[in-house]
């Protein structure tokens, strides 16, 4: 049986997805060692944070520069860098796209006058007419 | 040309069953040949309201031209519509070789007056039903009213003279020349079966952007079926359902326009049949389909 001890510690970090704790909680309904860990990890943490602080001495850390110690990174982020990918392509390839001839209804009346007036019963009975006056006017 | 065409699709449309269809073809022939100003009201009471206009019409040794904001002049094998003394859309055409075959019979035909003329009614009927009825003039052989029906009896589009001078126009505009290369006849059927109900498919047509489209008639109705490279957007469109498939419509006065998305771009209909006579060639055609955002875009990068 596989332990996810590093999700127990991403689940008190707060940075599980619903999925994943839905998923870490399933499992310890049936492992006893896993809520074992979460109680100690638990315990670890609140000593911790009940340690007082102490102000460093000056000059202790010498010129040293701040460094930033990246988090455990969320699957989000990656899915959500995915959809943004996809959204800039599907844009860019909108943008670029030549679009197909547009067409109105008066080309498409064009042509069918066209042929229609070769039709045999061509005359008042056929006449198509793309702009007239209208009675209701 | 054309009129040797025409008189040889007569012919085929109208075959000498009787003997007042071969009268009736003489006539028609005459309708087409005869000299005339006319005012010509066209109602139609459509499903999505009526849809009525009035247009002036001159004829003249088979040259018709009809008159509103845009003129159209059709004949000699051609087709364009001029503003202001300028083509802004032409067109030739060559009819293809097949010929619909003859579905309407027509009556004996009776007296009918019209617009004090002289003049002969006569009716069209597939089986029983009557689907038209022609008011011919008895000393022009105009066409003086042609009314069309749904196959429940009730009129659909009346097309009516309400002036009517039988002297030659003294103006007339000359007969515009269109280009030959406008549109060129086809071998694409993938899109257009050769019939739809009781359409015939008789030729097909493609021109440089792209658009390709077929003409079908029954011997009275007509439509053209097209397949663009994109959706024509209608103006203020109405739609029709068919089952899960829904499509725009259109309606003007004496036609109908429907626009529908395919998986390959776009098609489109236009046409004067009846709208009960819409389903059936609808369902022979490509389905109405709504593809998602990354279909469009491969679609519109790689066709």
């Amino acid at each position: 049986m596989t332990h996810p001890t590093e999700m127990i510690s991403a689940y008190l970090d707060g940075e599980l997805t619903r999925a994943e704790v839905s998923q870490l909680l399933a499992h310890m309904d049936s492992c006893g060692k896993c809520v074992a860990d979460m109680e100690g990890l638990q315990k670890v943490r609140t000593s911790v944070r009940s340690l007082p602080l102490i102000e460093l001495p000056p000059g202790l850390l010498g010129d040293a520069e701040p460094v930033v110690v990246p988090l455990r990174r969320n699957r989000g982020f990656w899915v959500g860098a995915a959809a943004a990918g996809v959204a800039v392509v599907i844009a860019v390839a909108t943008v670029l796209t030549p679009q197909p001839t547009q067409l109105s209804v008066n080309d498409l009346n064009s042509r069918f006058g066209a042929r229609v007036s070769l039709d045999p019963a061509f005359g008042p009975a056929k006449v198509v007419v793309p702009d007239v006056r209208e009675l209701t006017e | 040309m054309r009129r040797a065409l025409a008189l040889v699709a007569l012919v085929t449309l109208l075959p000498a069953t009787s003997a007042s269809a071969a009268d009736l073809e003489g006539l028609l022939d005459r309708s087409r040949e005869a000299s005339y100003s006319a005012e010509q009201v066209i109602s139609c009471t459509t499903p999505d309201g009526v849809r009525d206009a009035v247009v002036s019409l001159e004829q003249v040794g088979g040259e018709l031209q009809v008159s509103g904001e845009v003129e159209v002049s059709s004949g000699s094998g051609g087709w364009a519509l001029v503003r202001g003394g300028s083509v802004v859309n032409s067109a030739s055409v060559e009819t293809g070789t097949h010929e619909a075959n003859p579905t309407y019979q027509v009556d004996d035909g009776a007296e009918h007056p019209f617009l004090d003329r002289e003049a002969a009614r006569y009716r069209l009927y597939v089986g029983d039903v009557l689907r038209g009825e022609l008011v011919v003039d008895g000393e022009t052989g105009a066409l003086l009213s042609v009314v069309t029906y749904n196959a429940d009896g009730e009129a659909y589009c009346e097309r009516r003279f309400i002036e009517f001078d039988p002297t030659t126009p003294d103006v007339v505009t000359p007969a515009v020349a269109v280009d030959d290369a406008a549109l060129e006849p086809s071998r694409d059927t993938r899109a257009f079966p050769e019939t739809l109900g009781t359409f015939q498919r008789l030729d097909i047509y493609e021109d440089g952007d792209g658009l390709v489209f077929a003409y079908y008639s029954d011997g009275f109705f007509s439509f053209a079926v097209f397949e663009t490279p994109s959706v024509v957007e209608l103006t203020d469109p109405g739609s029709l359902t068919l089952g899960d498939n829904a499509y725009s419509r259109s309606f003007a006065p004496g036609q109908v326009t429907y626009s529908w998305e395919t998986r390959d771009g776009g098609m489109a209909l236009v046409g004067d049949l009846p709208p009960d006579m819409h389903p059936e060639v609808l369902d022979g055609l490509s389905q109405p389909f709504s593809p998602g955002i990354l279909q469009r875009v491969w679609r519109n990068l790689f066709g």
